[in-house]
């Protein structure tokens, strides 16, 4: 950031006061519902606390999102990073009344997720060769004790696009629209992915129906 | 469906225990937005105008600086032509039943009243 004459910075400095307080009020008037429209125009504004509040609020999902794609975490924290990067970065340009913040956060979530995964198919024959060749097997390697670990591990054999739609309607709850908006696909084309995620799914987890709880019957 | 409901408790499952980031990575994520926050625009309030004085009123009925500004040129133009020796009107000059030494703009007035016989 460049040095601000002395003057300028008494003025933001009383500035940035004024705008906090305006930025409690705005979120004292919309209750603790404040959208993630009016936070980020707040951050536009040069609210000193907007960046913190659209960070805690946003960045989990962006996260949570890249991880039930990717299965690792570090990865998952870069596209966070990333994903809130571009944020910051489309905030003075915001245009309200557009795309839901969410919906755009979680679009960009998924892509990055996806230019990695497309990576990875890039890499060594071997690496492909070993999730290509056992989806069961490889299941098997990777399920815990837990259902939500056999379900993570389940998901990683999907096909990418599967994932990401099963991910986003029933480990986000997201409506079928808002998803055919972030896959940038029709809605139909939303349920036909989901249904066939579903099947691949309980396919591929119906054999540790008995390590996982579930009695024969 | 028995293996529906299955697949919801997997579902379920894994809602109630979503992968979190840690707090070191919202607190660098909240660190880089600051960073790159738009400055504030300063919510102080306008400076309102000084009061007219009356040079200030004078001037603005005249119509301003440009318009004192012709006024002073065409001023100091006249004291020029009056106070200079305007060689170009100068000499002897014969005009009817007169005649003398013409110095300048002030003597060819003259001169003209005198012809007139004003």
């Amino acid at each position: 950031m460049p040095d601000l004459p002395a003057h300028g910075a008494m003025n933001e400095g009383r500035g940035s006061r004024v705008q906090s307080a305006a930025g409690r009020k705005a979120r004292e008037g919309a209750g603790e519902a404040a959208s993630d429209e009016v936070l980020l125009a707040l951050y536009g504004a040069g609210d000193p606390a907007a960046a913190r509040s659209l960070a805690d609020r946003l960045a989990p999902l962006a996260f949570r999102v890249a991880q039930r794609m990717l299965g690792d975490a570090a990865e998952a924290e870069d596209i966070a990073q990333e994903a809130m990067l571009r944020l910051w970065r489309a905030a003075p340009g915001w245009q309200p009344g557009g795309a839901r913040v969410s919906t755009w956060l979680y679009r960009v979530a998924v892509n990055l997720a996806t230019d990695r995964l497309r990576r990875r198919r890039t890499g060594p024959l071997d690496e492909a060769g070993e999730v290509a060749d056992g989806r069961p097997g490889a299941v098997s390697a990777l399920i815990e004790a837990d259902r939500a670990q056999a379900l993570g591990a389940a998901l990683m054999c999907l096909p990418e696009r599967q994932r990401q739609a099963v991910v986003l309607r029933h480990l986000e709850g997201l409506a079928n629209p808002e998803i055919a908006e972030i896959m940038d696909v029709g809605v139909e084309a939303v349920e036909s992915l989901t249904a066939r995620g579903r099947r691949a799914l309980q396919a591929a987890l119906s054999g540790r129906r008995d390590e996982l709880g579930y009695e024969e019957g | 469906m028995p293996e529906e409901m299955e697949l919801e408790t997997f579902f379920a499952a894994a809602r109630a225990d979503p992968p979190a980031p840690s707090q070191a990575l919202l607190a660098r994520i909240a660190d880089e937005g600051r960073a790159l926050q738009p400055r504030g625009r300063p919510l102080v309030a306008p400076v309102p105008p000084r009061g007219k004085g009356t040079f200030r009123s004078v001037l603005d009925s005249i119509g301003g600086w440009p318009v004192l500004g012709g006024l002073m040129t065409a001023g100091c133009a006249g004291l020029w032509l009056g106070l200079s020796d305007a060689g170009g009107l100068g000499g002897y000059v014969y005009a009817g039943g007169s005649e003398g030494w013409l110095y300048g703009p002030a003597d060819l007035v003259a001169l003209a009243v005198t012809e007139d016989g004003v």
